[in-house]
């Protein structure tokens, strides 16, 4: 087993090796902005704001934050962070999961060593699991947010941290990014039934956790980021919500926000 | 001149050039590749960016904090743990699944990282049912816990960060019980509780262990020392997740809230009287 | 591994020494192999309802000396794209003089009709800033990529830590501050394209340009222009070099104390 040696440093100025680099840079950024995800029974949405900063500064006022992953496919995937990490970490999974080039990745490509079927939900989802893990001593600055329909059309919805842990469980909402703070809290009250009690008990009975209708999930994305764009200075300018579907298969839409 | 030609010549004449031969070559590894940072300390970078305790302000906040315990006793062992994970003061998460299904006879805890925890304990168990295909038997606790052991030690000093507990029940050893965290120690013992809020729990469970604890007992006693941990620890909370593991494998014993489980505590059996109902 | 519970599970220091602020604080100003020596100031560009205009003044600074003033920062590259930098100069050479040279030698090579459009250039470039930031070496600079990509007018920025992303209109340095407002006045966003000229594009830039001159310590009052056009598949690129700044007003600077003359 080759990694049970030593893992090997790399060291000051090895003669014929490159020279390793003085420190003094910050190869990180925070460029803004937030996702979120909500599960229905056969239906998911995925969303993000289009706002990309630095500092103070707004770079972009339509720079998008969710990506599908194939255009045959319903994965979804959500990255906020560091912009360059996130969007390294979209192709990297678009590469695994979309045939592009046939020729060229015959080997690297999924569908191509596994008899041409699709990746699925949970399989994508244990693959970037791998993927963030294996930039464990050298992060990714990106919070991930995946999701998609199983084989059986039910929604799967999967939140990491940025070296990769996840719940294979799942969950039925998931948020990152600059405002999380703010909307997980919402997200708790209003898809986990959080703190809600069923009337004339007392809050003695928890009110029964359902799943939400997609009219009901689409107006609580809404909410979660107008109020998001009212508090935090990260948010705004545009909604990008991609919603995927067993039924009408994946749509997207971009929605105003407010742009100060 | 002949830079100049080398310059304009047609840069590759095979149908693949070397980096496609090079993955029409691969075949799958159990090598681990990790990305480092090109600088002279890698760990000290990685510390720097994630140091959320030296540094409040540091840009990747990881998932830490916990209680996890787990004891032997006549019965086999009994595994605990609370279901919170903090980055900073923000809760990320209260639903997290700190007990790791190696596979249907062994389990680990998770403390620490909580995706060191998640990605070797997964490994684990792969090594583990690469022991079973090749020797035909069941891994011994010892050698499933000294195979973690030794890959962690392998890193150390790399800035992994995980601190848990190997339990098991085989035909050879018996109920066993190992710790093992990311300095490379290993531990056999008969009690462990690991994490932010191992102290809260070692006081509960150090006053009421027996080893011939009846099996409900022995539940009881796990899930109460965890909920006193989650009291005090503000790092620790959520819900309990409890689990018995026995010779034919182990078994879930829920994943509960703390909310109703403390009141019902005080209520029933008029426990935590230091909290008072009116303010 | 600390064990306390207060730090519990973080690194202790008598393992791994104390806390390096150093890894995450934004710059060190004594350290030059990750610092840049020779700069250029902003770049600022403006896409119009035929294509770009993009500018950036002739001025290398070396620290606050205004060393050299005959720098040109606008490169052609293949037939549709113009790449603007600003940031580190030598930085700037090795990408257009060595790579992105090198880059449409090996393209055009083919001869198969295909050129590199303005995307593909930017494809590129981005890649190489991110792989150089993560390799720790990375190439100081700010890069703003236009030209005619697909029949539209294209636009996007990438930085030396590879971070991309693109508008209507984009300015790197002290543009980002001082010339992105006057930038959105005409154009707030994408659809406001459609409605602005060639003229009107280039006229917003050179307020642009005079405007940065005015604030902008380290720019000067010489700039080079380039003018991307296109329609349908055609591309003609324009570049004005030498421009002088027209009709500057310092009366702005009187009522400015420690700006022009003081009487009291």
């Amino acid at each position: 087993m080759s990694f049970l040696a030593t893992p090997s440093y790399p060291q000051q100025n090895v003669p014929g090796g490159e020279p390793t680099q003085r420190h003094g840079f910050n190869p990180y950024a925070d460029n803004g902005g937030s996702i979120i995800g909500i599960a229905g029974d056969d239906f998911l949405i995925m969303a993000g704001d289009t706002r990309h900063t630095a500092g103070y500064n707004i770079n972009s006022r339509t720079e998008r934050k969710v990506y599908r992953l194939g255009e045959e496919s319903s994965l979804v995937l959500a990255t906020v962070g560091f912009g360059a990490d996130a969007k390294w970490l979209a192709d990297t999974m678009k590469r695994a999961v979309d045939v592009c080039f046939p020729r060229l990745s015959m080997m690297k490509d999924f569908k191509f060593q596994h008899n041409l079927k699709d990746m699925t939900v949970s399989a994508a989802a244990q693959f970037l699991f791998t993927i963030l893990y294996g930039n464990r001593f050298f992060p990714k600055y990106a919070y991930c947010i995946l999701g998609g329909l199983d084989k059986n059309g039910k929604a799967r919805l999967f939140s990491y941290d940025p070296v990769g842990s996840y719940s294979k469980e799942g969950e039925r909402r998931a948020a990152a990014g600059a405002a999380s703070s703010l909307i997980v809290p919402f997200l708790d009250n209003q898809v986990e039934f959080k703190n809600q009690y069923v009337p004339g008990t007392q809050g003695m009975t928890e009110r029964p956790v359902e799943y939400l209708p997609l009219e009901k999930v689409e107006m609580l994305v809404k909410d979660a980021f107008t109020s998001a764009t009212e508090r935090h200075i990260e948010v705004g300018d545009g909604l990008q919500m991609v919603i995927v579907s067993a039924q009408h298969g994946v749509r997207e839409e971009i929605i105003e926000l407010k742009r100060d | 001149m002949d830079a100049l030609v080398a310059r304009y010549a047609s840069p590759q004449d095979s149908f693949y050039d070397d980096d496609e031969q090079s993955i029409l070559d691969t075949r799958p590894s159990h090598d681990h590749a990790f990305a480092l940072p090109p600088i002279a300390q890698p760990s000290a970078f990685l510390r720097a960016v994630t140091d959320d305790h030296k540094n409040p302000e540091c840009p990747i906040k990881l998932a830490h904090g916990t209680t996890t315990l787990a004891f032997r006793f006549q019965g086999g062992i009994v595994v605990a743990t609370d279901s919170r994970a903090t980055a900073g003061n923000w809760i990320a998460s209260q639903t997290v699944k700190k007990v790791i299904e190696i596979n249907d006879k062994m389990l680990g805890t998770m403390a620490g990282g909580a995706a060191d925890c998640q990605f070797w304990l997964n490994y684990l168990g792969m090594e583990c049912r690469l022991h079973e295909l090749r020797h035909k038997r069941r891994i011994t606790v010892a050698a499933a816990s000294k195979i973690l052991a030794n890959i962690v030690y392998s890193y150390k000093g790399m800035g992994l960060s995980m601190g848990t507990m190997i339990a098991g029940v085989t035909a050879q050893e018996g109920p066993a019980l190992y710790y093992v965290d990311s300095d490379g120690t290993r531990l056999q013992g008969d009690l462990f509780c690991v994490g932010s809020g191992q102290t809260f729990a070692y006081g509960v469970l150090d006053r009421e262990y027996r080893y011939d604890l009846t099996t409900e007992e022995a539940l009881a006693l796990g899930s109460r020392s965890i909920l006193a941990a989650t009291h005090r620890d503000a790092y620790s909370g959520g819900s309990i997740n409890l689990y018995h593991v026995k010779e034919e494998g182990w078994v879930k014993h829920g994943f509960t809230d703390t909310h109703p489980v403390f009141w019902k505590t005080k209520q029933e059996k008029g426990e935590f009287s230091n909290v008072t109902v009116d303010f | 591994m600390n064990h306390l519970p207060e730090a519990w599970g973080r690194p202790r220091d008598d393992i791994y020494g104390a806390y390096d602020h150093q890894y995450v604080s934004a710059s060190n100003p004594n350290q030059h192999t990750t610092s840049p020596v020779v700069t250029g100031t902003s770049v600022v560009a403006l896409k119009y309802n035929g294509g770009v205009v993009i500018a950036a003044d002739n001025l290398a600074s070396y620290g606050s000396l205004a060393r050299f003033t005959n720098v040109e920062r606008l490169k052609q590259v293949g037939s549709h794209t113009v790449v603007g930098a600003s940031g580190d100069v030598s930085d700037m050479q090795f990408l257009f003089d060595e790579q992105l040279e090198q880059l449409i030698i090996s393209e055009e090579y083919q001869n198969d009709g295909h050129h590199l459009r303005a995307k593909h250039i930017y494809s590129y470039l981005s890649r190489v800033m991110y792989h150089r930031r993560s390799k720790f070496n990375p190439l100081w600079n700010v890069l703003l990529v236009a030209g005619w990509d697909d029949g539209k007018p294209f636009l996007a920025s990438t930085d030396l830590l590879g971070t991309t992303f693109s508008g209507p209109a984009l300015a790197s340095g002290f543009g980002a501050h001082l010339a992105i407002p006057l930038l959105r006045r005409v154009c707030p966003d994408e659809a406001a394209v459609a409605n602005i000229t060639r003229e009107q594009a280039i006229s917003v830039i050179e307020e642009c340009m005079k405007v940065l001159f005015y604030r902008d310590a380290r720019s000067m009052n010489k700039y080079s222009m380039s003018i991307i056009s296109g329609e349908g598949d055609k591309v003609e690129i324009e570049h004005r070099k030498d421009i002088q700044l027209k009709q500057q007003s310092w009366k702005f600077a009187e009522s400015i104390r420690g700006y022009g003359a003081q009487v009291v």
